[in-house]
């Protein structure tokens, strides 16, 4: 809805007069954004990333390796010249990522003409090492989400091929601590990196998305932790060490907080260690206590910690994922049915009984999200968040 | 200060690109070339289609009467490189001993480390004539004519040079297919 018309509905409703619909429009058009414009743009030059990547993969054959590699360096230097005359704004975040995407697309271009055989973390690390450098200039959002997404990409697949090296040098149990252990210590330094002076004072963009990708990861981290009770496990399948090392990883960081983000309020913090102590408490016990596959713990355990999720994200004045987490408390209590009464759906009774509770579930949650959230909601943090653009705005 | 830094931090991708193209030219023109035959592939490779997927036909004899074959994947293990008979139209077949790299880097003439050798499974083609060369390949394993030239250099290090197919390589095969 265009804002005019948001602004006649309030006005018609008695809630703002003609000289506050002024001075509101007059606010908007002074800060309006090309936001179309960055859209378009970023589609674009995401589109041409896959397009020379859609290329290579091709293997013309028409042109020869000595062309296609020539062609391809003319390329990037024409690009790189192209972003050191560019100054600061649109074009030279669409330069930026299209170089980014380029490098990645060279170097499997290089790979396929030599017919080189390597693993893919390889090719990923030395293509997020070599962009460090110029990715570390982007400022919009849009730039530093392609680059979160490529380091993202990296960081995982790179996990997964250190498993797999772990699982040819060490045994079992080793192996687990040490996957526990990275991966505890992982949205670590997303959060980290988030925080750093340099971050927060010259990249708000991405200290607001490292930040928010490290959080997710916590969550994420926590989830999956829990759902290791769906399985079973016998004490020497269990990655004590990792868990305990990466239970102390968590704490500490949650001891850190108020330094690590000074401009955490009381509640917001509170609310982020609940997170990081929650998750961290709740996944330290399912991976050290021996057990069959305790579906019930394992269910229970995930709703419990969607619940503090929601809580924690109030606290922190984040309303959007206060309403993420409580849709995801439905979801999950709806899938806890499909766990119990699963083979009732067979039956005409059960899908019955499951499609009432689907419905029960989504009205509910429409109906009483707001004003649970109001009641949640501690009275100070409605005035803390607008004062604080740093923690009202990342919702 | 600030803008070197910023054109160091451009300027250093393509650096390395242009280190990565000349290592593997250098490593292709200081490398003895060898031929290996190629058996099946597995069919079920999400990608395939971008690249034809072979295994080589490795048959590695021991080093002495007492000793045994090494195992690529968890010993030190290196095969000493030796002309074996002679393929019509290729060149000769390689023969392969099996034994430690240590001993294969005093005792061989040439040599190839064995995983990495091993690892060779993929050769790049274009996708427009993916079908084509797929029957080929399969054709020509079946007649014990679809051979790799693998490039050795002196420290046993392996990179694919070429894919030989009944006596022809891959571009001939193509520009054949695209007629004159």
């Amino acid at each position: 809805m265009k804002i005019e018309r948001k602004l006649k509905s309030w006005h018609d409703a008695g809630l703002i007069d003609e000289a506050a619909i002024g001075r509101i429009l007059e606010y908007e058009s002074e800060n309006d954004r090309p936001i179309a414009l960055y859209a378009i743009a970023g589609v674009g030059s995401v589109a041409i990333v896959l397009g020379l990547v859609a290329i290579i993969a091709a293997n013309w054959a028409e042109i020869s390796s000595a062309t296609k590699l020539s062609l391809d360096l003319c390329l990037g230097i024409a690009l790189a010249v192209a972003i050191a005359r560019s100054s600061v704004g649109l074009a030279r975040e669409i330069l930026l990522v299209l170089y980014y995407g380029f490098v990645l697309a060279s170097i499997g271009l290089i790979g396929q003409v030599y017919h080189l055989e390597s693993e893919p973390w390889r090719a990923l690390t030395a293509w997020s090492l070599l962009t460090l450098p110029f990715m570390l200039g982007v400022r919009g959002s849009f730039g530093s989400a392609v680059w979160l997404s490529g380091l993202l990409v990296t960081h995982a697949v790179g996990f997964f091929d250190l498993v797999e090296w772990l699982e040819a040098s060490f045994d079992f149990r080793a192996r687990a601590d040490a996957a526990v252990i990275l991966l505890a210590a992982s949205p670590l330094a997303y959060l980290l990196f988030s925080r750093l002076d340099w971050t927060t004072r010259n990249r708000p963009n991405f200290a607001s998305e490292f930040w928010y990708a490290g959080w997710a990861g916590i969550a994420g981290l926590s989830l999956a932790g829990v759902g290791s009770f769906y399985g079973n496990a016998d004490v020497a399948d269990l990655p004590r060490t990792g868990a305990l090392v990466g239970l102390a990883l968590w704490i500490a960081f949650a001891y850190a907080l108020p330094k690590i983000d000074t401009s955490l309020s009381d509640r917001a913090r509170l609310g982020l260690r609940s997170v990081l102590l929650g998750g961290g408490a709740l996944s330290f016990l399912a991976l050290v206590i021996p057990h069959a596959s305790w579906d019930l713990a394992g269910a229970l355990s995930q709703l419990i910690l969607l619940t503090v999720f929601a809580w924690a994200s109030l606290q922190a004045g984040y309303g959007t994922v206060f309403r993420i987490c409580t849709g995801a408390v439905c979801i999950r209590l709806f899938i806890i049915y499909l766990e119990v009464f699963g083979s009732l759906l067979e039956t005409g009774f059960g899908l019955i009984l499951g499609g009432a509770l689907a419905i029960a579930l989504s009205f509910g949650w429409v109906r009483r999200t707001k004003a649970l959230e109001a009641r949640l909601q501690p009275p100070d943090v409605a005035s803390d968040a607008s004062a604080s653009p740093t923690e009202g705005d990342r919702t | 200060m600030k803008q070197r830094l910023q054109i160091l931090g451009l300027v250093l991708p393509l650096i390395a690109l242009a280190f990565m193209i000349g290592q593997a030219e250098w490593r292709l023109a200081h490398s003895e070339t060898w031929i290996f035959n190629m058996q099946g592939y597995d069919p079920r490779d999400l990608l395939r289609g971008h690249y034809l997927i072979f295994q080589l036909e490795i048959e590695p004899k021991p080093h002495n009467e007492e000793a045994s074959v090494c195992d690529p994947i968890t010993d030190d293990c290196c095969y000493c490189l030796t002309p074996g008979a002679e393929i019509a139209r290729v060149g000769f077949e390689t023969e392969l001993t099996s034994l430690s790299c240590s001993q294969a880097q005093t005792t061989c003439s040439a040599f190839v480390r064995a995983e990495p050798l091993q690892s060779l499974r993929r050769f790049y083609i274009p996708e427009s004539h993916r079908e084509m060369l797929e029957d080929r390949l399969f054709e020509a394993q079946r007649a014990r004519m679809a051979h790799l030239l693998v490039a050795v250099d002196e420290n046993g290090y392996p990179a694919i040079s070429q894919m030989i197919l009944q006596g022809e390589t891959i571009e001939s095969v193509v520009e054949g297919a695209e007629g004159p």
